[in-house]
């Protein structure tokens, strides 16, 4: 997964500046910054659900948003997006859960009607990875009857059903109250374990020690520092990633 | 007064017959306002301006003529630009072109508030266009404006009466010929509110029970 040069505005507003961000599969990256540094913008920009307006995406050598042709390079139908986006997963905030579907459908939807997998290979599946976030109980539950933990559990496993190469968290647990965050984050946790590629935005900085290999941290929509996570949160090269982190102690 | 509930009892069969057109009138129209509304609405939240314009004004010159006057341009106005219809066609386009405008808008209203978060994790997820709209944006606009399309449903139960001015022989027409034969308006006419008020109550019982389940399948807003 790269990112080079990226830059996204909303109106006048410069959100972010000069994107360069480069990360190796199996990393588990952890973006942290103050709320408004651009943090979640920088991830929609990834799975083009914001289309940056200079700058360019790869994932695996592959140009998101953009395909090459004899002439140059022309953007990409929706269709081809689509595909590319089945590639990278998604975790929001508010869970997006389709509430007309029961937990279950949630996550074969996509296997079964985007990428047309054979249905009884998708729901074996589908039941394992509900085993796996701990709801096997909650399989045919729709999500009004699920807490906001389970639907987020949901919702990972619902990414996890696509096979993606990156798998992006967008403050996954910033929704949940205080006692449902852990269940959350333990499932996030079990991921990173696994091996699979995660850029996870948070305010946990608890998790981002723990489970991260990298950290990025961003301001007013600029990178001020990259580091490992233990370099990050013993000895923060910069003022300003000092000043955030002493706000977390 | 004497109530001549005999002529009631003896007439049965017409007011049977009435109502029966009544409701396959209502059913057919209903149905193919519902498509025809499901399709409008997709210009109607067009991203081009021209599009949606064109769509909005198609739908509010739908929505904003007398379900009456709309009758008479049907049934006594489309033949002096020579297209004669009979009246089951003209009852029919009528009560098509009228709802069709008002389920667009229904519809086009459910999508409206359709949370932003449940697009973008269809997109995320692969989905676009055709299957975006009907796997993940219609069942959810057509579960939050059920109790809309229900109300709309009665609304067009009851205009579907004024048809009996162009001779359609539906339970107005029959209880108007009933009362006009025998001199019975006030048993022809309480017998057909009654007949009326059975059939939206029915409505009204479907609409209950889809209420249920959409408190199911929908999330709380909060």
């Amino acid at each position: 997964m790269e990112l080079r040069g990226v830059v996204k505005r909303f109106g006048a507003h410069e959100v972010l500046t000069d994107i360069d961000l480069q990360i190796m599969p199996g990393e588990t990256v952890c973006i942290l910054g103050p709320s408004g540094s651009g943090k979640s913008t920088l991830l929609r920009c990834i799975n083009w659900l914001e289309r940056p307006d200079k700058g360019l995406v790869f994932l695996h050598g592959t140009r998101i948003g953009y395909r090459f042709t004899a002439t140059g390079s022309v953007p990409m139908t929706d269709r081809e997006l689509a595909m590319l986006r089945t590639r990278i997963g998604m975790v929001f905030q508010h869970f997006n859960l389709w509430p007309h579907l029961t937990a279950l459908e949630n996550i074969i939807e996509s296997p079964l009607h985007v990428l047309r997998r054979p249905r009884g290979e998708v729901i074996a599946e589908a039941e394992q990875l509900l085993e796996k976030v701990g709801l096997a109980d909650k399989r045919d539950a729709y999500p009004a009857f699920l807490s906001g933990g389970q639907m987020q559990r949901v919702a990972i496993a619902r990414a996890l059903a696509m096979h993606p190469d990156v798998l992006l968290f967008d403050e996954a647990t910033s929704a949940l109250d205080p006692e449902l965050v852990g269940e959350v984050l333990a499932v996030m946790k079990d991921i990173a374990h696994i091996g699979l590629t995660m850029i996870v935005v948070t305010h946990e900085m608890n998790f981002a020690r723990d489970a991260a290999s990298r950290i990025v941290f961003l301001d007013k929509g600029k990178i001020v520092e990259v580091a490992t996570a233990d370099a990050f949160f013993e000895r923060p090269a910069t003022e300003r990633s000092r000043q955030f982190l002493e706000r977390y102690r | 007064m004497n109530v001549r509930l005999d002529v009631i009892w003896h007439e049965l069969p017409q007011f049977a017959i009435g109502l029966g057109n009544t409701v396959w009138l209502c059913a057919v129209s209903m149905t193919l306002s519902l498509v025809l509304g499901g399709l409008l609405m997709v210009p109607l939240m067009s991203r081009h301006r021209v599009v949606r314009g064109t769509a909005q004004a198609i739908v509010d010159g739908g929505r904003c003529v007398p379900f009456l006057l709309l009758t008479y341009l049907v049934y006594f106005a489309l033949p002096s630009l020579g297209l004669t219809v009979d009246k089951w066609s003209a009852a029919l386009i009528t009560l098509v072109v009228y709802n069709t405008a008002y389920m667009a808008e229904i519809l086009r209203g459910g999508w409206a508030h359709l949370p932003a978060g449940q697009t973008d994790a269809a997109h995320a997820f692969g989905f676009t266009g055709l299957k975006l709209f009907r796997r993940i944006i219609l069942p959810q606009v057509l579960i939050a404006v059920g109790p809309v399309i229900g109300n709309q449903l009665i609304q067009l139960i009851k205009d579907s009466a004024f048809l009996s001015i162009i001779t359609v022989p539906e339970l107005t027409f029959a209880a108007n010929a009933v009362q006009s034969y025998y001199f019975v308006p006030f048993e022809s006419f309480l017998f057909a509110t009654l007949l009326y008020w059975a059939l939206c109550g029915g409505v009204e019982w479907l609409v209950h029970r889809g209420e249920k389940y959409a408190s199911i399948v929908r999330l709380p807003r909060d």
